[in-house]
């Protein structure tokens, strides 16, 4: 495992997307986000997404600088087509427009369609709960992401489909919901096939209806010369929680989907789309009675004092994990294995990053 | 033994009439515990009824209110069911919600202090008639609290439901319902009334040691549900908790809650208008299409079939309706008690099951 210091990384992958063209502001928004996933823990929509997201820019499939179109605006509700630009550009842009209309309506609702990679979800609710809002978010991708198993099923038909939801807590840390509804995100199947943390028992469903967690079913095969294929694979993710998780699955592409009019999954995409309907909270709106921020306190006091499960040191609440991963890995660097930094590195040579700026980096 | 829905409904509105709900009332009461036994939710079905009128006798649930508004905007409203009938203040919110919707495109709308409100999945139905998707959080603010939080090993937080419904064009409706624990508390009393196990990793004993006998989760000391899907479930039960307890104005599940001895529901809902969303036909399309292909997922049994969110439960319906509501003797037998106990004659009761 190699550790590189995080102001560093950020520095690195703003260098690789400059030089792979984007300007200035977009590719430290690229920077920022990515190392910021690593540094929550969720490693699986960090600095690990630079070559493909270097790729889809060579090929066309995501565009560099794009102005996101606002195709609907009221006072509660924003269509915003990303026009296949950044996640890291769409998504602020999106967002910001929502809590806008939040803070002055009470809520607003934003259907984000056609954005590129959103990365890590849990960064939009930390947006708005930075300012004061409650947000809830439901996303899915057109096909490229197609990896996960309707319950009973053993082919994909959805995507890993994540939801996101940021509750504020004054003066201290928002609670941050951020998770992929299958059992494990694809990312964690590439962190499991470049040597990382294995994936948990049964995670995934082979074709002939198997189930395995072994990340090959996925990929089809790993050939360090050779870029990833997810479409490879002759298996699927499963689902979160059998039945309940494949329902909030599906939920995702209408909302995410069919209603932002992005699409729901579907077969032969060839570039990574994602869709996501938020909706945003301002708490002053419900809470004329100053009654939320005290009711949330007493609650997560009852929940932290629960008697521990054996082998638990403490009961963790919805993004503490990420509160503990952020503290260390700033102090001690974020963990890469050696294949992920490897290719980073090649991905930084390519685009013309001088060797020089590759040195030091790691702690 | 199987019971006519229809003579079912007639005796559970007659036991909450004679327990003094007026008219309109009991029928909606009845019409909504014989609904969910009819989808095939028996937990949520006329199995509650003794426990209903256990709570009115107490004071924990008001015969005869309804929902006020506290706060409302074009888009949102907070709302409090003052403590009445979660069946009769529920429809009252949602009726609330389902305007603003139709006119802004969304509604947000929060409800405290609603008696149990019963099957989620019915709320969503109400939406998904009217056009409309919907997507409900629910939490008690005490009574029902039997989940223990990821890691932990006793009771923090209720069962919590979610559930969800989209409008289908010439089709049924697609409802998603499910709690964010692993089973209803609701089954684990119809396992234990039937004398059968629950499934495992479903609950926790008294000691936090995993155990399938429904016994263990009503001994001393008291066992717990676990969350969904592990971390993923206790965050979605703690926002539960968040946006129908807090935000509404009502409460979290505590113990110490002054409402915490009665079952008192928040629901915090989220109403779209697709229509206000899509011009012409295009999500009508891309749903049908989309439901298509994930049915098309080759089955992992053989013979099996892939089944949307809503399915089962409009395939038990079909069902029941035509052959009846099954209810285990135990059941049947607690509800002609509570009839005798509000003071229906043996001669009413015949009449009424005929």
């Amino acid at each position: 495992m190699i550790h590189v210091d995080y102001q560093k990384l950020r520095g690195l992958v703003q260098d690789v997307f400059e030089r792979a063209g984007c300007n200035r502001d977009e590719a430290e928004r690229i920077g920022r986000y990515l190392v910021e996933s690593n540094l929550a823990g969720h490693d699986s929509h960090g600095v690990i997404r630079v070559p493909r997201y270097v790729n889809w820019l060579k090929e066309g499939k995501v565009v560099a600088n794009q102005t996101p179109e606002v195709a609907m605006d009221t006072d509660v509700i924003t269509v915003v087509d990303g026009k296949s630009g950044f996640g890291q550009s769409v998504g602020p842009f999106a967002v910001q427009m929502g809590i806008d209309k939040a803070k002055k309506n009470g809520a607003s609702i934003v259907a984000i369609r056609n954005s590129g990679h959103l990365g890590r979800i849990g960064d939009w609710a930390e947006m708005a709960a930075a300012a004061g809002q409650i947000s809830i978010h439901f996303v899915n991708t057109t096909g490229l992401g197609m990896l996960v198993a309707p319950f009973g099923g053993a082919e994909r038909r959805m995507s890993t489909n994540p939801i996101a939801i940021g509750v504020p807590r004054e003066g201290t840390w928002p609670l941050i919901l951020d998770f992929a509804t299958s059992i494990v995100a694809e990312g964690k199947c590439l962190v499991a096939l470049s040597g990382g943390k294995p994936l948990p028992k049964g995670a995934l469903i082979d074709g002939d209806g198997t189930l395995t967690e072994d990340p090959l079913v996925i990929y089809g095969k790993f050939d360090s010369s050779q870029p990833l294929d997810n479409r490879s694979g002759s298996g699927a993710i499963r689902a979160m929680g059998e039945h309940k998780g494949s329902g909030l699955s599906i939920m995702c592409e209408f909302l995410g989907g069919a209603l932002t009019r992005g699409g729901a999954a579907q077969k032969d995409e060839n570039k990574l789309l994602n869709g996501m309907l938020s909706i945003f909270m301002s708490i002053e709106a419900f809470d004329a009675g100053h009654f939320f921020g005290d009711e949330v306190k007493r609650y997560v006091d009852f929940v932290k004092t629960a008697k521990p499960a054996a082998g638990v040191d403490e009961v963790l609440l919805p993004g503490e994990p990420e509160m503990i991963s952020r503290a260390k890995r700033k102090a001690e660097g974020v963990p890469l294995t050696e294949n992920a930094w490897e290719s980073i590195l090649e991905t930084a040579r390519a685009v013309g990053v001088p060797e020089s700026d590759l040195k030091g980096l790691e702690v | 033994m199987a019971y006519k829905h229809e003579s079912v409904e007639r005796l559970v509105k007659a036991i909450f009439a004679h327990a003094g709900s007026d008219d309109r009332e009991a029928s909606i009461i009845a019409r909504h515990l014989v609904e969910a036994n009819l989808v095939g939710h028996d937990s949520h079905g006329v199995i509650r009824v003794p426990s209903y009128i256990d709570w009115m006798g107490k004071g924990q649930v008001v015969a005869n209110q309804h929902a006020s508004v506290v706060f409302e905007n074009d888009a949102i409203a907070v709302i409090d069911g003052n403590f009445g009938f979660g069946q009769v203040v529920g429809e009252e919110a949602m009726e609330i919600g389902i305007a603003k919707a139709k006119k802004s495109g969304v509604a947000v709308t929060a409800l405290r202090n609603a008696g149990h409100i019963g099957r989620i999945g019915d709320w969503a139905l109400m939406a998904t008639d009217q056009k409309l998707i919907s997507v409900h959080w629910v939490n008690t603010s005490g009574a029902g609290i039997l989940v223990a939080p990821f890691g932990g090993s006793d009771r923090r937080l209720s069962a919590n439901p979610m559930a969800a419904g989209i409008p289908v064009d010439g089709g049924e409706p697609i409802v998603m319902d499910l709690s964010t624990c692993v089973i209803a508390e609701g089954k684990i009393k119809v396992a234990l009334n039937k004398g059968v196990e629950v499934p495992e990793n479903a609950i926790i004993d008294g000691h936090g040691n995993p155990t399938r006998d429904p016994n263990a989760f009503y001994a001393d000391p008291v066992g717990a549900i676990l969350p969904i899907a592990g971390h993923k479930g206790y965050a979605l039960s703690v926002v539960c908790e968040v946006l129908a307890g807090a935000l509404s104005g009502g409460h979290c599940s505590h113990p110490d809650n002054p409402n915490a001895k009665g079952v008192t529901n928040g629901m915090f809902t989220l109403l779209l208008d697709p229509a206000k969303f899509v011009g012409g036909s295009a999500y009508a399309e891309e749903m049908e299409r989309f439901v298509k292909w994930v049915k098309a997922s080759p089955p992992i049994t053989p013979g099996g079939e892939i089944l949307m969110p809503g399915d089962p439960e409009s395939r038990t319906k079909a069902d029941r309706l035509a052959n009846g509501l099954p209810l285990d003797d135990k059941t049947w037998n607690q509800l002609l008690d509570t009839a005798g106990q509000v003071g229906l004659s043996q001669a009413e009761i015949m009449e009424l099951v005929a």
